[in-house]
């Protein structure tokens, strides 16, 4: 068989490509393509599916415990954004300023990161209990009874409860990364703010944050992903309760599909198409981190 | 020659016979623990169905109860249902739809007759039996006699008895009646019996078929304004949406609640983790009913019951596995090694513990249905329980939004 001489550069690189391609067609494509169309679908997995077009969408629109979850959600990756890059950072930078037994400090922060989610998330709910755990407990005993809040029993409480766990659960992990790009900010650099007469905050502000900017992105982006998608650690200590008060779009999403927790009745239609909303959600949310980084690269180059 | 051609063609024609029973796994899967393989009486039962089958193997799968009904969901929607297995709150839309064997196809009435009726009732959908109770349950109060003693009061017999006796408990520094509500299967437990308390039909209000029938009715507005009356009297633990079963036990295992509201299988539970003061001081009792001499209706039942594909490959014989699970030998040992309310009634004698022996004689009196099967029931009743467990909702709008959100889901 003869091939158009203009085709002939693509046939070795086609070939390389297409293993992997197919790959992910067959894996994430195609998978993509049967969520949107189930998705447009009334399904419970025991009778045939019925084609409702965009009912799916429109009964999500009314959807209140919907919404609900969408705020926790946003609540959630907003709180560990903020949380979860200022306070590695802040740590990191202590670290680094060469006090003594760093090394220890940062074993410690570390292992919770080696904890795995079901474990961490069942000794806090332990600790957090609201009758017996030991927190109430401690401040019952310091004579601080009446501030001991319901921790994850109580519907104002259990959000800020839950992120709390996700800041301890995740500060090492983001500690090491900060410590490892500060390892590499030039020390002259400081050196001459500190000659120029900048204080330990003007260093901090003005060297490092700026030197370790792209890191910084990462971590915030890594955060913002792992907010959007939060089911886990979640799911593990509060199954989206007490009342829906903890439910994210992961745990609503799940709870829809499987029917968890003795429900009767599969919405898989209706499952996937609150899973297209993710799906949405992370692309635009992600473009706009993109495009943000972006901006900031070039008012960079130009101030070069 | 001629009888080693005899004896060839007799080999050929024994393998086409039963070619099923040459080498046949029969699939079976439960959330139960008690079911999983390496447990005495699960291990003997199964090997004395293989002996009567040689060339049969029983895998048995045990599912986690957290994960089993999305592995359910999961395997319906594939297609790959195993041959038994638990059908938990799908039995009725799966044996509608088709999936399962309709028992009263296969066995005759005396085999019904074994079982006790409300148990059997609750797996069986337009007359058709798609489910066999395994373990059967009631639902009862177990107080720590010790802190009743203490406090002055006796277990309550009406409700607004024991929301009356509230402030001694909490003058004590008790908790009166302890469970949990965080896995949300809880709270209906407690709240459908109270709709059967003020005369309602918990089974047709989950079948909504009956002509003006729904669940804004008197009885479940009714039952919802007890709940809510109980839970703001401070009846319940602080935070019950927020407390897990093992925490709620934790609260009457160490003192800290004098009550504790349970099922027939909590007994069996209570000897293997239960504090010594619990298991010294504790006794059992009906939970309260409206009035002094009204029925005090409970949840009975059957926690899970065991069902056959209709589209498996090996139907028949799991049908004759099923048969022998049920036979009454067969299922003295499970109800021996369980020591939990049999499904059977020739079984009963195999249970020691008098506890357990009490809650099975209120089966007969004051029994009401306490699961929900019909499509978006159980999310619709455990959705409201917990926000009348925490007042955001009035029980007129409770009763309301139930209503609507099983309308919403069974055209959804």
């Amino acid at each position: 068989m003869n091939v158009p001489s203009r085709l002939q550069p693509f046939i070795a690189p086609g070939l390389f490509i297409a293993p992997a391609a197919i790959a992910l067609i067959l894996t994430t494509a195609v998978p993509m393509v049967d969520a949107v169309l189930l998705s447009l679908q009334r399904w419970n997995a025991m009778t045939p599916a019925v084609w409702t077009g965009f009912d799916n969408y429109v009964r999500l629109a009314q959807d209140e415990t919907f919404f609900r979850a969408l705020w926790h959600t946003f609540y959630f990756t907003v709180c560990t954004v903020i949380l979860q890059t200022i306070l590695p950072l802040l740590i990191a930078s202590l670290l680094n300023s060469g006090i003594r037994g760093s090394t220890v400090f940062r074993t410690l922060y570390f292992m919770p990161v080696i904890i795995s989610l079901a474990i961490s998330g069942l000794l806090w709910a332990m600790l957090f209990e609201p009758n017996f755990g030991a927190i109430n407990s401690m401040l019952r005993a310091m004579g601080l009874g009446a501030f001991t809040p319901l921790w994850l029993a109580g519907t104002n409480s259990v959000m800020p409860s839950v992120i709390i766990v996700s800041a301890w659960q995740s500060l090492g992990f983001y500690l090491v990364i900060f410590f490892a790009a500060l390892q590499g900010v030039p020390k002259d650099l400081y050196e001459a703010a500190t000659l120029d007469g900048a204080g330990a905050w003007s260093r901090f502000m003005n060297v490092t944050v700026p030197t370790i900017r792209p890191v910084i992105l990462i971590v915030v982006v890594l955060n913002t992903i792992n907010g959007i998608k939060v089911f886990d650690q979640i799911w593990v200590m509060t199954a989206g309760g007490p009342n829906y008060a903890s439910a994210t779009l992961g745990t609503y999403l799940y709870s829809i599909a499987f029917g968890a927790m003795g429900a009767s009745n599969s919405r898989l239609g209706y499952a996937a198409a609150i899973a297209i909303v993710i799906l949405v959600l992370s692309i635009v949310v992600s473009l706009i981190q993109i495009r943000i980084g972006r901006r900031r690269d070039l008012d960079a180059q130009i101030e070069v | 020659m001629k009888r080693l051609k005899a004896i060839a063609a007799s080999a050929v024609l024994t393998a086409a016979a039963f070619p099923a029973l040459a080498d046949t796994t029969l699939h079976v899967m439960s959330w139960q623990p008690a079911y999983v393989a390496g447990t005495d009486y699960w291990d003997k039962t199964v090997a004395g169905f293989e002996a009567e089958n040689p060339g049969v193997k029983v895998e048995s799968n045990f599912v986690a109860f957290g994960q089993y009904l999305p592995t359910l969901t999961a395997m319906i929607a594939a297609g790959s249902l195993p041959d038994v297995f638990n059908g938990g709150t799908k039995t009725g839309e799966l044996g509608r739809s088709g999936h399962l064997v309709n028992f009263k196809d296969v066995y005759d009435p005396a085999f019904f007759d074994q079982f006790y009726a409300g148990p059997l009732r609750q797996y069986t959908f337009d007359d058709k039996p798609y489910g066999l109770p395994d373990m059967a349950q009631i639902f009862g109060v177990f107080a720590n006699d010790r802190i009743m003693k203490e406090v002055g009061v006796e277990v309550p017999n009406t409700w607004d008895e024991l929301i009356a006796d509230v402030p001694k408990f909490k003058a004590a520094g008790y908790i009166p009646l302890s469970w949990g509500n965080l896995t949300r299967n809880t709270c209906p437990d407690f709240f459908l019996p109270l709709i059967a308390q003020y005369g309602g039909d918990v089974y047709a209000l989950d079948d909504h078929t009956a002509p003006g029938l729904s669940w804004d009715s008197k009885p479940v507005v009714d039952a919802l304004d007890l709940l809510q009356r109980l839970s703001k009297a401070g009846v319940f633990p602080d935070g019950i949406n927020g407390i897990d079963d093992p925490q709620s036990r934790q609260l009457a295992y160490q003192g800290r609640a004098a009550m504790y509201f349970g099922g027939s299988w909590t007994p069996g539970i209570f000897a293997q983790d239960g504090t010594k003061d619990w298991l010294d001081n504790y006794s059992v009792h009906k939970v309260p009913a409206l009035t002094p001499d009204g029925i005090h209706f409970t949840g009975d039942g059957a926690g899970e019951a065991w069902s056959v594909n209709a589209d498996g490959p090996n139907k028949d014989l799991a049908l004759k596995f099923i048969a022998y699970l049920y036979r009454p030998d067969v299922y003295n040992w499970r109800a021996k090694g369980l020591q939990s309310f049999p499904s059977m009634k020739s079984a009963v004698d195999q249970i020691g513990n008098p506890k357990v022996r009490t809650m099975i004689s209120w089966i007969a009196t004051d029994s009401a249905n306490h699961i929900l099967f019909g499509p978006g029931s159980w999310d619709a009743v455990s959705n409201v329980c917990q926000s009348a467990l925490d007042g955001s909702i009035s029980p007129a709008d409770g009763a309301k939004k139930i209503e609507a959100d099983v309308m919403a889901a069974r055209t959804n």
